[in-house]
């Protein structure tokens, strides 16, 4: 057997062998897909919400221990010092010395149960994490409304206790109410310019995000498309047929290949192809085509996650309607920058109503307190 | 101590799929409404081509302009929250408008088509996709045949894929499929050939949304792909002794089919922010059993798109590619193919520049200019082509 065939025999047997573990991974991908029980996976949920309670429930134990040691240690601080300013005898030096190491000793208790605490904290953490995720797992499997409401719930808890804290806007009435004294109107329009002074905060922060995401979208849309004028005109050198007795060399059967004019290769195929079995983020670009990323909502050849989305979604909760605040929680875990400026764009809008709307309703509260002191 | 290979990769995908359920599950905790995106793309311009058959020699150079039309379609439809099916078609012409330049016209159509099925509890999309690709001749007027010498090709292909979906983005895909080459102008060079794959896909790094207003971020992607390639045609083999000079000659028939091997791997990074920057290696090792076709192929790219001033937006793509020919090749260095020179290496080189700008919000004006050369290696053979286009593209989306 000529050593090029043998190459080529000894090649097509790893080749083999790499075909079956693919297929293997193929056949067992489906198996190892298939879903757990939905009983099952709301026990998970169920038992990490459990041991979550049990490590809050430590939590204000170790609290409760170490208020306690707080209350001793500054009781024996203070007759620590009533001691000090007692006339000095041998009797007193002997109590200061005694209650000194007695401070102490609560001293490092309390030190211990700091660390104690602050362990307890790293914990509760990760169990709130554990149990975000559990909730998460068990509401993409589709649970009954019931269920679903009561996890939602669960969830919005939860995220709010692991994130910072993050408050929603609250916004005051803002109707005139023609038979309030001028210190309520007064109390009224400070509440009304607080609101406003927050949501013009917010909406600077939706600009900025919109500003940002738009001109994402708007390079990649670019690179992509300088990607398919590239397509008809790839470079690549592909000979063929170099001691076929139609002869080697000529102007038809070599030269760059064209990607609609591409002729048989040593990779032959179309430009896509080339680099997209590879993953090449240029050819199809990162944005999904348009298509806001891929099934799981998160997809790579994206943007990284922004916090920021699912902060506006809370601070927003009673300024924008749900389906804004539903756009809103998508952004942050979408891989398309066009979603995420859409939803920014969006909830900026109705931000915006929101501020004329206050603007409006304060000159009008205004104008009725000048009138009401000027009558007085 | 003898492992079994198929468990331990059962073993590891199911640890790897249980560690990934968590992160898919956390990224598709607020699905997506059932909802239908599309997109149009109509363009059409004008292009001057130095070198209208890409050739080598000085004296057969001919440029000549040509007209380029084209209509691109997408679809992406979200039949449930974990379903995704796209599709996406392509149509374009090009047509020169010298007499010489007619055996260089071509109309292509190609159609790609893929399903996903995201699975949130396993942190798992299996897919399945499928595309066509075929380059047709034609010619407006009686010009000179295209003597069995063009560049016209279908090929086609369908693949199945499972990717593991990990925190914070990282992907692993393994794909499998099958792909069939026709090489219209000699059968002997048609295959067709089953490859498999692997890819990763991740954020290397990324900025702080809350504190860069660039909120940049570097994504990385690398894979292997290994195809086999059962050729139609019979391998070759060198019938001169080894120490002989290369001559047309030595080329000879054996009674096996030829088969190719052809291995690729590439490694990615795009960083995106206020300009995007981007780089990309690909190293392709065909490993043939007919002689004369086995070689290496390095690729490596580099890109950068930015936005110059009033909204005009420049891509700069520059590329070098070295083929490397594990057997001597030879390269005939006139038409009638009487004199040849033999080379181990070649390699081309291009740069291309787009400009873009928006007219509206569905009309942009565009211009590319390329330059396609051999710089590096084979002095004995001179390449160089142009092109400069202008034209326009619409484009609607919802």
């Amino acid at each position: 057997m000529p050593p090029a065939t043998r190459t080529a025999a000894v090649s097509l047997s790893i080749l083999t062998k790499l075909v079956l573990a693919v297929a293997l991974f193929l056949t067992a991908a489906p198996a190892l897909a298939q879903a757990p029980q939905p009983s099952a996976i709301t026990g998970v949920t169920d038992r990490a919400a459990a041991e979550m309670a049990r490590v809050q429930r430590r939590r204000v134990q170790k609290l409760a221990e170490k208020r306690s040691l707080e209350r001793t240690y500054e009781a024996q601080l203070r007759a620590l010092d009533r001691l000090k300013r007692s006339r000095a005898s041998w009797n007193r030096d002997r109590l200061i010395r005694a209650s000194k190491a007695e401070s102490q000793s609560t001293a490092e208790r309390l030190s211990r149960a700091d660390l104690e605490l602050r362990a307890i904290d790293g914990q509760l953490r990760r169990q709130r994490q554990v149990l975000l995720a559990a909730i998460d797992r068990e509401l993409a499997g589709g649970p009954v409304s019931d269920r679903r409401a009561a996890l939602g719930r669960m969830r919005v808890q939860v995220n709010a206790e692991l994130g910072p804290r993050v408050r929603k806007i609250l916004l005051p009435d803002d109707t005139l109410d023609e038979l309030a004294d001028p210190e309520e109107l007064n109390e009224q329009i400070g509440l009304i310019h607080h609101a406003e002074v927050e949501l013009r905060r917010e909406r600077e922060a939706l600009r900025q995000r919109e500003d940002r995401y738009a001109r994402m979208a708007h390079l990649r849309q670019q690179r992509e498309r300088a990607t398919q004028m590239g397509e008809l005109e790839d470079e690549v050198v592909r000979r063929t047929g170099r001691t076929e007795p139609r002869g080697s060399g000529n102007a038809g059967a070599e030269g760059d290949r064209g990607g609609d004019d591409q002729q048989e290769d040593n990779g032959g195929a179309p430009p896509f192809e080339d680099g997209g079995d590879l993953g090449s983020s240029g050819g199809n670009g990162g944005d999904g085509g348009g298509t806001g990323g891929g099934t799981t909502g998160g997809g790579s050849g994206g943007v990284g996650e922004d916090s920021g989305f699912e902060r506006s979604s809370i601070l927003l909760t009673d300024v924008v309607d749900s389906t804004t605040i539903d756009a809103l929680r998508r952004a942050s875990r979408s891989s398309s920058p066009k979603e995420r400026a859409a939803a920014a764009l969006r909830a900026r809008r109705q931000v915006e109503a929101r501020l004329q709307r206050l603007e409006r309703s304060r000159a009008l509260i205004q104008r009725h307190l000048g009138k009401l002191r000027r009558g007085q | 101590m003898t492992r079994n290979p198929a468990a331990v990769v059962a073993v590891a995908i199911a640890a790897a799929s249980a560690s990934a359920s968590t992160a898919l599950a956390q990224e598709s905790a607020v699905p997506d409404p059932d909802r239908t995106d599309w997109s149009l793309q109509l363009e059409g311009g004008s292009e001057y081509d130095s070198n209208v058959h890409r050739v080598e020699r000085r004296e057969s150079v001919i440029g000549s302009p040509l007209a380029r039309l084209g209509a691109r379609h997408r679809l992406a439809w979200r039949r449930t929250p974990r379903e995704r099916l796209t599709l996406a078609s392509h149509g374009g012409l090009k047509v020169f408008t010298r007499e010489t330049g007619q055996t260089e016209n071509v109309a292509v159509l190609s159609a790609d088509g893929g399903y996903e099925w995201g699975l949130p509890a396993r942190g798992l999309i299996l897919g399945l996709s499928g595309n066509y690709y075929d380059a047709i001749p034609y010619q407006l007027s009686d010009a000179e045949d295209d003597d069995g010498l063009g560049r016209h090709f279908r090929i086609g292909q369908g693949a199945a894929s499972a990717t593991l979906v990990g925190p914070r983005g990282h992907r692993v895909t393994a794909l499998a499929g099958y792909r069939a080459f026709h090489y219209k102008p000699d059968e002997d060079l048609d295959w067709q050939g089953e490859h498999v794959g692997l890819i990763y896909q991740g954020t290397f790094w990324r900025g702080d949304p809350d504190r860069d207003d660039d909120a940049a971020a570097i994504e990385v992607s690398a894979g292997y792909r290994v195809e086999r390639r059962g050729y139609e045609g019979r391998a070759l083999t060198n019938i001169c002794e080894d120490d002989d000079n290369p001559d047309v000659e030595c080329s000879g028939g054996t009674g096996f089919d030829r088969a190719d091997l052809n291995h690729s791997v590439a490694v990615e990074a795009v960083y995106t922010g206020r300009r995007i920057y981007s780089a990309r290696y690909e190293l392709q090792v065909n490993d043939s059993n007919s002689f004369g076709e086995s070689l290496v192929r390095q690729r490596l790219q580099l890109g950068l798109t930015t936005e110059l001033f009033r909204e005009i937006y420049l891509t700069a793509e520059a590329t070098a590619l070295i083929n490397i020919y594990l057997d001597p090749l030879l390269v005939a260095r006139d038409e009638q193919a009487l004199t040849f020179v033999s080379i181990d290496e070649e390699n081309r080189n291009s740069l291309a520049l787009h400009l873009s700008r928006a007219l509206t919000r569905h009309w942009a004006i565009e211009g590319r200019y390329a330059i396609y050369s051999n710089e590096f290696t084979n002095h004995e053979l001179t390449f160089r082509r142009q092109t400069v286009y202008l034209g326009a593209v619409y484009r609607y989306e919802r």
